[in-house]
């Protein structure tokens, strides 16, 4: 169950992301930007993707395709920007 | 939320050059705008600045015993393709209808080819999202309870004496964390179980900390 030094980001639920929102519903009215904006800046292309697994390492958002978890991406988008 | 036993249904209209306020006066649907093409954005990688797209939302919630999700991607299917000019002229790309149920009696669908037409004529995509049940930490705490009892004869009082250091110990350190996803639940306490049986109750690791590693490694 070690960790050691190496930092992976967590990849969460809406379910779970939901609980960092507040008065806010994250899968209706916060992930559309994030998948927008990941479209937008070319990560969803790049993944040939639609709707990625959403994680987090810190603020930075990370998406990984849940069809194969070795493909991940690692973003410029900060998820405090979106709550 | 979704709650439990209900589908939820949403239909998200998104473009680069998307005017959400004149498809909402035109359908007289009741949208909710997301972002308006060209207004300052409320959140994210533009936020504070003019967004370069438009997102609408329309929200259909469903209960049981009402009509089931696939039908009304149907009914939505044939109000859309009466609207395309409205479509096309509020900048309308793309059509989402999302769909998310707790019922696992809607899980198994067929999508008409019919349907699968009209989808490809409206640029729509579906996304179906089967929603994982989640169980209560607390409930799951509250069900080792009757074992801890002197009446209760499955355990030797040894092993009482311990459950009941490792419940109060997932208790105490794991103060935001009120609910595990189910598919996570069996693997999880198997494992935090097994590391800390032989531990001393000073010494047991936090559930919370551990649950986080764990989430992090699947």
């Amino acid at each position: 169950m070690s960790l050691n030094a190496v930092v992976l980001p967590i990849y969460y639920t809406d379910k779970e992301l939901n609980r960092f929102c507040t008065g806010i519903d994250f899968h209706r009215e916060v992930k559309p930007f994030i998948i927008k904006d990941a479209r937008f800046s070319g990560y969803l292309t790049t993944m040939e993707l639609e709707n990625p697994d959403i994680g987090l390492e810190g603020d930075v958002i990370y998406l990984r395709d849940p069809r194969d978890y070795a493909i991940e991406i690692k973003t410029d988008l900060l998820f405090s920007s979106y709550i | 939320m979704l709650k439990m036993g209900t589908s939820q249904i949403d239909i998200r209209f998104e473009g680069d050059n998307f005017y959400p306020s004149l498809f909402k006066k035109e359908t007289k649907w009741p949208i909710q705008i997301l972002v308006e093409k060209g207004e300052i954005s409320p959140r994210g990688k533009y936020k504070g600045k003019s967004s370069p797209y438009g997102i609408a939302l329309l929200k259909i919630d469903l209960e049981i015993g009402e009509k089931k999700p696939v039908d009304i991607l149907d009914d939505y299917l044939n109000k859309l393709i009466q609207y395309k000019t409205i479509l096309n002229k509020s900048g309308v790309e793309e059509i989402v209808f999302d769909i998310e149920t707790s019922n696992s009696r809607e899980y198994a669908f067929s999508l008409e080819s019919d349907m699968m037409k009209k989808m490809v004529s409206l640029n729509a995509r579906l996304d179906f999202r089967g929603e994982e049940k989640e169980a209560g930490l607390d409930d799951i705490l509250e069900r080792i309870t009757p074992f801890l009892s002197s009446k209760a004869g499955l355990l030797t009082a040894r092993e009482k004496e311990k459950l009941n250091n490792i419940k109060n110990n997932i208790a105490r350190s794991s103060l935001s964390i009120h609910a595990l996803n189910a598919s996570h639940i069996y693997g999880f306490l198997l494992i935090y179980v097994l590391i800390n049986m032989k531990k001393s109750k000073e010494k047991m690791l936090p559930f919370e900390t551990e649950y986080r590693k764990y989430i992090s490694l699947l």
